[in-house]
């Protein structure tokens, strides 16, 4: 239906607001491709491992490289043109910042609550709490193993612990009031790949590691983890003692936003849907997610479309599909080497993946949008373009093959 | 209407089963025993009994989830048994209840034995592999066990568990690897990696593809190892890496 009936049905009663949102949610999703009005101001110098988006504003994008340096973007456009370009507003690098990473930022993230704040951790075995504004870290954590990544709980009151996921066997939590890790979490055999907090219970944490299996966690709970998520549901009976959650390595996790569901991906190129509340494997088949990195990738889910929609990194596209049926809607390609991260944004319906090739790019709803051929629009156009910086001063633009 | 209304008992009535998936197993029935017709069975004379994989039915129904549930149920009913050959995940095969009876029946020395199984066994436990202690409880004895080994109904998965299997699954499972392989290397070759479906089913392969193309074709789709693009000439086969 178009948007002038969906708008009077709206008006009329026959549908309620939330659902029309969800509606019109759904059909901008399903016409996701490569934007050709906006990007994202080409800044950094090695590949990017890790974004974020704030959840406060959705308009601030933290990006981690390979080098350590991370980078701040300014997403919002109110400029009020089409033609826009994400500004860098922030940078911290190994020349500008002696705070910054010695070797590579695996993970970053945005304090929760507001963007004064952001932690970032690393193969430096350090995670650093930073000051937004003045580009200084407030605090380190010194960890006892490199860092995979790291997750800071979106909903807690009650506690104020950093996960940690390390080359460690245990899950360390790091008390942000104290400075130090205070608990530790012993269940895996191997390193711990990918950490995540629930949602919706503050308590309630996810790791899965090397050793490829998956466990809950309450914080609380004295002895050991609450369950490990078993591929098979109990049903095959060869390793009974060892229930693994996945073939391979499980190194990506993510909660669906209402706590009910997790998503697990692993080196077996599978990606499976469990069930947060007892454990158990739903058996929805997405088909083979193929991917070369064992370390892992950050995906994403929109909640607010009605069938919901996981975008996947794998290899050097996107590909996204249904939550609950698995059929793959969409193979987004615009990357020139391997995808390791995306961030939806629900404000605007886009995505910002991050790549090897150095590049973000934003993948926005818009195949009705055209451009106006206003002359004013054009000028800006050109003037924005010429904003990308060089990178040295000696560096020619053409490649001479006379030597 | 009166009269309904005396005849009807509310002690005894049952609500009525919420079957909302009734219609699309009869789908994925309907696929599964369309493609067991491609299945040459006069060229095995008997040897082996018809069998497809179950990632041949990905190509037909594009819902992977609801397949595999589907799948699932018709499994836990009992009217189809899954059987894992070979090493990797995905290498799953479906065989009819009534032609697996039917062939242990024909196949086993043992007749007794074979009588047992089924009832004891077979109907009970739906996986693809049994423990041990589960077949001592069910009454079979090592002697026993080592019969129905020797007639192909299980094998040796680890010290305490057994897969289970059909009478000539060695010799299905060397004709359509080989089949599938000598497919795949087709495809390779060709221009562009790609070939036209017609294309492929005029080529001769009896002597090396004994399945068929067919079979084939619904194989490597499902499998994922080549896309099926839709053409204004048919189906065009690109091998995807």
């Amino acid at each position: 239906m178009n948007d002038v009936d969906a708008i009077c049905n709206l008006k009329t009663g026959l549908i309620d607001a939330r659902k029309f949102r969800s509606n019109q949610a759904t059909k901008r999703v399903s016409t996701l491709c490569l934007s050709n009005f906006q990007e994202v101001e080409n800044s950094h110098s090695a590949g990017i491992n890790t974004i974020d988006l704030d959840k406060v504003e959705g308009r601030y994008l933290l990006s981690g490289g390979a080098d350590g340096s991370i980078h701040i973007h300014d997403v919002l456009n109110l400029s009020g043109n089409l033609q826009f370009t994400c500004k860098n507003v922030g940078k911290i690098d190994r020349q500008s910042n002696r705070y910054c990473h010695k070797y590579s930022v695996e993970c970053v993230q945005w304090y929760p609550l507001d963007t004064g704040m952001f932690l970032s951790s690393g193969m430096d075995k350090h995670l650093k709490i930073w000051d937004a504004n003045a580009q200084i870290p407030a605090d380190v954590v010194i960890i006892n193993g490199k860092i995979y990544h790291h997750h800071m709980s979106p909903n807690a009151t009650q506690h104020n612990l950093v996960a940690v996921a390390s080359t460690a066997n245990q899950v360390f939590l790091a008390d942000l009031r104290s400075g130090s890790t205070t608990h530790e979490l012993r269940c895996h055999s191997s390193s711990v790949l990918s950490v995540k907090w629930s949602p919706m219970q503050e308590f309630q944490l996810a790791s899965g590691s090397m050793d490829n299996r998956l466990l809950m966690w309450d914080v609380r709970a004295s002895r050991s983890c609450l369950f490990s998520m078993d591929q098979d549901n109990g049903r095959n009976h060869a390793n009974v003692e060892k229930t693994t959650a996945h073939n391979g390595y499980v190194h990506s996790l993510s909660f669906t936003s209402d706590g009910l569901f997790l998503i697990s991906v692993g080196t077996d190129s599978r990606m499976r849907l469990w069930n947060s509340e007892t454990g158990r494997n739903e058996m929805i088949n997405y088909g083979k997610i193929l991917m070369e990195s064992k370390k892992g990738t950050r995906f994403d889910i929109s909640s607010d479309t009605d069938p919901q929609m996981v975008f996947v990194p794998s290899q050097g596209n996107i590909l996204v599909y249904e939550l609950t049926t698995g059929i793959k809607r969409a193979t987004l390609l615009g990357h020139y080497n391997t995808v390791t991260c995306c961030a939806y944004n629900e404000n605007l319906h886009t995505l910002y993946s991050g790549s090897n090739d150095r590049n973000i790019l934003v993948w926005a709803p818009e195949a009705a949008e055209k451009i106006r051929e206003d002359p004013v629009n054009k000028e800006v156009g050109f003037g924005s373009r010429s904003l990308m910086p060089r990178r040295t001063l000696t560096e020619d633009a053409w490649s001479s093959d006379e030597g | 209407m009166e009269q309904a209304d005396e005849n009807f008992d509310f002690d005894s009535a049952q609500p009525p089963v919420q079957q909302c998936i009734a219609k699309d197993i009869r789908q994925s029935e309907e696929a599964l025993r369309q493609m067991l017709l491609l299945f040459p069975e006069e060229k095995f004379l008997g040897r082996v009994p018809r069998v497809v994989m179950k990632h041949m039915i990905y190509s037909r129904i594009p819902n992977r989830t609801l397949v595999d549930k589907e799948i699932d149920e018709l499994n836990q009913t009992g009217v189809i048994r899954l059987f894992k050959l070979g090493s990797e995940e995905e290498s799953l095969a479906i065989l009819f209840m009534e032609q697996y009876e039917e062939l242990i029946e024909r196949r086993c020395t043992d007749s007794a034995l074979a009588k047992r199984f089924i009832i004891n066994v077979l109907k009970k436990i739906k996986e693809i592999s049994v423990e041990k202690a589960v077949l001592a409880n069910a009454g079979f004895t090592e002697t026993d066990i080592k019969t129905l080994i020797n007639n192909c109904l299980l094998t040796v998965r680890t010290s305490t568990t057994y897969w289970f299997v059909f009478p000539g699954a060695g010799e299905f499972m060397k004709a359509y690897t080989k089949g599938r392989q000598n497919i795949i290397h087709l495809i390779r070759k060709s221009k562009y990696q790609q070939i036209l479906q017609n294309e492929l089913e005029q080529r001769d392969m009896r002597k090396t593809v004994q399945l068929g193309i067919r079979y084939h074709v619904h194989d490597i789709i499902g499998a994922d190892l080549v896309i099926c693009v839709n053409t204004t000439s048919g189906n065009m086969l690109r091998f995807s890496n």
